[in-house]
């Protein structure tokens, strides 16, 4: 189904739609190995194993972090090509990363909080987002193209690095809220 | 050298409508401690209280010495647990959750698995929705015995098996005892299983621990009698545990020391013993 | 060795496994040094609790029929047989007398006694 999309973007020429899929699919994978767990009660197993709890809730976000760098890496490619400008396709890249890694750091916490039952609801204020978001992104594509190639080299390299860190630090936030969450909760 | 598995000293658990506690007991290396009671006392609370599932509201665990508060993951690399229910995703393979505890238990010892796996004929491409209840018990099985744990803890894991099945359990749990240091520690509602080869039995009702007894002295210390009404009036009261009345006398678990020599006693099973001090405590404030 | 236990017998199982290993010992079917199952192997055939049979050993190595070391196991003693044998045949005299003394007060001669014996005699064959 992803590659259905992805080959549908491509030939409509809306490119900026691929690294939106890699932020998709980890929430997917998410929710399903969540609804796994939810249905056999798994981590009751999961915590007469030596496995740590911790471990347990970075485990959820690993997902994000693969599709993070993919969708970077996919990013500068794709925004490269595209638009043939470096300092902008950094900047895109540098979002594409943030992207995955955002919207999933911001539902695990909830997630384990309160069940994985209120995924959906959560899943689908994530969608709205990213659909208003694309939208948004797209109808000023050109304007925000204008305004990068007026920046020299180093602004766009540090506006880069600042979105990296920026999506890191709120992974880290959330995985210590998570780990909080996860070490209080009983099975 | 210490010589108990577990220690358990002032556990609390309150939940809404019911508490646990205060506990107190400790369960000695080398032995099978039943754990019994009615469904509800508490006993499962108890049991994922020591595993860390739950945090107790007060109290303190021991197990092999160490205190769980300063909980290490590694510790259940030698604790071997079976709940009534598996526990895993139902889509895993028999093969695949070999796979997984191997990456989870750093003491995995893959050809205990796979031995028992055949000795359990548990296929390998089974998926876990597919299998039996009494072959997803032994599968648990299979995962507690092999990641050389001393200390095994069952809740509830027999319920809902046939006897057949059960025989062959406590069959393993006995092999599994020949090791002077492993433990075992059982809560059942099947209490023939327990009477045959338990060493104590701990005895659940209402969140309080009524006793913990070597199983042999129960068995010596209570008997069972059917008496008319006339005769029940002269026995000493303390001799009574737990009566049920009928339409044609009473039942009586009785303290046999404290019985008339000429009063015709049978011996209480552990079943007898539960269900009579029940109604004893529920009815009268009665003296074990 | 064979031990068999009953459920429904008066004794108390430690008792009846005691019993059974001292009269195989007397008997002679188990030898002086021989090796006696271990209390948990024996526990786990038997299916009682091991504090049972421990119980049963305590109790034997009390009596002086075996002798347990740490770590090897359970022994029959090298204790001589004839020692054994004295044992039961101080208590079989000790029981006597006071068979005899019973007689005396209730008025009953030798040979009442005598014949008393061969009827119990034949009770004791078909126990």
């Amino acid at each position: 189904m992803v590659g259905v999309i992805a080959g549908i973007a491509i030939t409509q020429g809306a490119m900026i739609i691929i690294p939106f899929i890699f932020a998709y699919i980890p929430m997917i994978l998410g929710a399903i190995s969540f609804g796994y767990e939810s249905q056999s009660e798994f981590p009751k197993f999961l915590f007469t194993t030596p496995i740590s709890r911790t471990t347990y809730v970075k485990s959820k976000y690993c997902f994000s972090v693969l599709f993070g760098i993919m969708a970077f890496v996919s990013g500068l490619a794709v925004f490269g090509m595209e638009y043939g400008s470096l300092d902008f396709a950094l900047i895109m890249a540098a979002t594409s990363f943030a992207v995955p890694i955002i919207f999933v750091a911001l539902q695990i916490p909830f997630v384990f909080e309160y069940g994985v039952e209120k995924e959906g609801i959560i899943m689908v204020a994530t969608y709205a987002v990213l659909f208003i978001t694309i939208r948004l992104v797209g109808k000023h594509l050109n304007r925000m193209m204008n305004l990068v190639q007026t920046m020299n080299r180093i602004n766009s390299y540090l506006i880069s690095v600042a979105i990296v860190a920026g999506a890191i630090c709120i992974l880290v936030v959330s995985i210590h809220m998570s780990c909080v969450i996860v070490k209080r909760k009983e099975y | 050298m210490m010589h108990n598995a577990i220690e358990i000293r002032n556990l609390t658990k309150n939940y809404k409508g019911f508490s646990l506690g205060p506990l107190d007991f400790t369960i000695p290396k080398g032995c099978m401690v039943g754990y019994i009671g009615e469904n509800g006392a508490g006993k499962s609370t108890t049991l994922k209280a020591i595993l860390g599932l739950i945090h107790a509201d007060s109290g303190e665990i021991k197990i092999f010495g160490n205190s769980t508060n300063e909980h290490e993951p590694e510790l259940m690399n030698k604790i071997g647990v079976v709940f009534d229910a598996i526990n895993l995703p139902a889509d895993m393979k028999v093969q695949e959750v070999g796979t997984f505890c191997k990456l989870a238990f750093t003491t995995w010892a893959e050809n205990t698995f796979n031995d028992y796996l055949k000795r359990f004929t548990l296929p390998d491409d089974k998926k876990v929705k597919a299998l039996s209840r009494g072959m997803k018990m032994k599968l648990s099985l299979s995962i507690a015995l092999s990641h050389q744990a001393e200390l095994l803890i069952l809740d509830e894991a027999t319920s809902g098996l046939d006897p057949v099945v059960r025989d062959e359990i406590l069959d393993i749990l006995l092999d599994f005892l020949q090791d002077e240091n492993h433990t075992v520690l059982i809560s059942s509602h099947i209490l023939s299983d327990l009477e045959k080869a338990a060493d104590y039995i701990a005895f659940l009702h209402n969140g309080k621990l009524l006793f913990m007894e070597e199983k042999d002295l129960l068995v010596e210390r209570y008997a069972l009698c059917s008496l008319d009404d006339e005769t029940i009036g002269h026995l000493d009261p303390e001799a009574i545990v737990g009566r049920r009345r009928h339409a044609f006398g009473q039942d009586l678990l009785v303290i046999r020391n404290l019985m008339p020599k000429s009063i015709k006693l049978t011996n209480a099973s552990i079943e007898d013993i539960m269900v009579y001090i029940i109604k004893g405590v529920e009815s009268e404030s009665v003296a074990l | 060795m064979n031990i068999q236990i009953s459920n429904a017998s008066n004794d108390p199982i430690y008792v009846q496994i005691k019993n059974q290993i001292k009269s195989a010992i007397i008997s002679g079917s188990m030898a002086a040094g021989e090796q006696l199952p271990s209390i948990r192997y024996l526990a786990k055939e038997l299916r009682v609790s091991v504090i049972t049979t421990k119980r049963a050993y305590d109790e034997l190595e009390a009596e002086g029929f075996i002798n347990s070391v740490q770590g090897r196991g359970s022994y029959v003693s090298l204790q001589n047989e004839e020692f054994i044998r004295e044992e039961q045949l101080r208590k079989v005299e000790a029981s006597l007398l006071e068979a005899i003394k019973g007689a005396k007060l209730a008025g009953l001669s030798m040979k009442d006694l005598k014949e008393i014996l061969d009827t119990l005699e034949g009770v004791e064959d078909d126990a």
